[in-house]
């Protein structure tokens, strides 16, 4: 009956901490790559605005 | 207040629970959630939520409909008219379950709260859509907590859709044996090694199996978590894309194509939907279901004239490409749901009361049985006269399809079997059916040897 004193919860907040340096950094980039875009995308759009004839 | 009135699906919360009086449905929020439930009020998160169509709205009752000491107060939720089970939905409903919980997260995460489960249990469909339905699954967000939902969305959601998208569709079917979803070191097994490429199933299956396994017995108590807002958002926000790149096409299965490859011609599928919109104007349902729905043609006739279908299949690939009809086409009636007739839903859980058998739930006012006779009496054995029992006791009315044993449908069937079924016949059909029903109307489909019947139920005293 060891088996019924097992919680598989306890490895999933721990694994969680395990994870959270990796996940937190994987999101960080992911928030700086949008921001990049959309200065591109801004920078760019105006351009075109600046461009197009009047 | 008499336990029978508690409904056994939600006794596992202690926040609170609920509660049928009246015939109307109830739920009790407890003094120990008070708090938590002020703050989705306050907050401004269940407003945003229901103005979203995430969560089931409710409004507040009396409280004096409660008169246990532990009540704080009693809201009347609205009532989702059929309650489905995740073993019963395709691919795109389990996926479509499992990003509106996270929608539902990240919105909470916004207003200063996190859901502290993440049961695919919490979600029904309800016109046409994936709603919440547990109101008592919020709870306040403390600085550097872990998410208390994490292991029951990947066993829920994550570890399924995965198994089903990668290795074999019908592993869905594991949800049914494991109710709090499917252990995450069985899936780690049961995927292949591809898998352990794709860096979310990599995390949070195959390693987060290893992790519970490592730490399972480890009966200290944990040290304070810590856990910052941005890895909290990174977790979520990467159990998203893990979600969204988990795909299944619906073919290869039996009954996904059959549409294209079916024996009728164009006046034949004319002949048998006016038939059918003729009995259905007869009857006017209020709910109907239509048995070996297939992708939902026939469901859509009844959809139509005003009813709500439940167009059950036991193909995963039909009710998959049903489903996604109805979204794209946005038709709230219908809900396509996947189900072996022969193997229905059981009861299931804690007493044989958690999860209801298909029978326990609300049975409708008429069933369509099109094309479906002859795979149960033939290919599934069944006697006659126990496939109209069976009927009869679904719902009052009944629109079944006689198949004859000339049918080129009926003869591959029985290409590669001995013929075995001397009373599959129609006058044998008759007779056994009138045991339960009376044949209000019977008309041949034009161009082929069916006939369409619309039959009422004999009340068992006048039998």
């Amino acid at each position: 009956m060891i088996f019924a004193y097992l919680d598989p919860g306890t490895g999933s907040f721990i694994f969680q901490m395990l994870i959270a340096g990796f996940v937190g950094g994987l999101f960080a980039l992911k928030l700086f790559w949008v921001h990049v875009k959309a200065f591109f995308s801004t920078v760019f759009s105006k351009r075109k605005k600046e461009d197009a004839p009047k | 207040m008499p336990q029978s009135n508690i409904l056994p699906s939600s006794f596992r919360d202690p926040s609170g629970f609920l509660f049928l009086k009246n015939g109307r449905l109830y739920r009790q929020v407890n003094l120990c959630y008070r708090e938590n439930y002020q703050a989705l009020m306050s907050s401004g998160l269940y407003d945003i939520l229901v103005k979203k169509g995430l969560l089931v709205p409710h409004k507040q009752a009396d409280p004096s409909l409660s008169t246990s000491e532990e009540a704080f107060c009693v809201i009347e939720p609205r009532r989702v008219p059929f309650i489905s089970y995740p073993y019963e939905w395709c691919f795109s409903q389990l996926k479509d379950a499992a990003l509106g919980t996270l929608e539902i997260q990240t919105i909470a995460f916004e207003h200063g709260m996190t859901l502290k489960d993440a049961s695919a249990y919490n979600i029904q469909f309800f016109e046409g859509k994936a709603v919440f339905i547990d109101t008592l699954s919020f709870e306040t967000y403390t600085e550097g907590q872990a998410w208390p939902a994490y292991k029951q969305f990947c066993q829920h959601f994550l570890a399924p859709l995965a198994l089903m998208s990668i290795r074999d569709i019908r592993l869905e079917q594991l949800l049914r044996i494991h109710l709090d979803g499917v252990p995450l070191d069985l899936a780690s097994k049961l995927l292949p090694l591809k898998s352990w490429l794709s860096l979310s199933l990599l995390m949070h299956i195959h390693l987060h199996a290893k992790s519970q396994k490592r730490y399972a017995g480890s009966a200290k108590k944990q040290k304070k978590q810590f856990i910052n807002k941005l890895a909290f958002r990174g977790l979520i926000d990467n159990l998203e894309s893990a979600v969204k790149k988990l795909t299944w096409k619906a073919v290869g299965t039996e009954w996904g194509d059959y549409y294209n490859n079916t024996n009728y011609s164009r006046q034949a599928a004319e002949s048998k939907n006016n038939i059918i919109q003729t009995f259905l104007e007869q009857v006017k349902p209020k709910v109907t279901w239509d048995m070996g729905a297939n992708t939902g043609q026939y469901s859509q006739i009844a959809a139509a004239i005003g009813s709500d279908v439940i167009a059950f299949d036991i193909d995963p690939a039909a009710v998959e490409k049903g489903y996604l009809y109805t979204k794209t086409t946005h038709e709230k009636c219908i809900l396509p749901l996947t189900l072996d007739l022969c193997n229905p839903s059981p009861a299931l859980g804690w007493a044989h009361a958690e999860r209801m058998s298909l029978l326990q739930r609300e049975t409708p006012d008429a069933v369509m049985a099109l094309a479906l006779i002859h795979h149960l009496a033939l290919s599934n054995n069944l006697p006659l006269l126990r496939i109209a029992e069976f009927l009869a006791h679904l719902s009052l009315w009944l629109i079944i399809e006689f198949v004859p044993k000339n049918d080129s449908q009926v003869q591959r069937l029985l290409a590669s079997r001995e013929d075995i079924f001397p009373r599959y016949n129609p006058s044998d059909f008759e007779a056994d059916f009138s045991e339960y029903f009376e044949i209000h109307s019977k008309t041949p489909v034009a161009n082929t040897e069916r006939t369409l019947y619309l039959m009422k139920r004999i009340s068992p005293n006048e039998r």
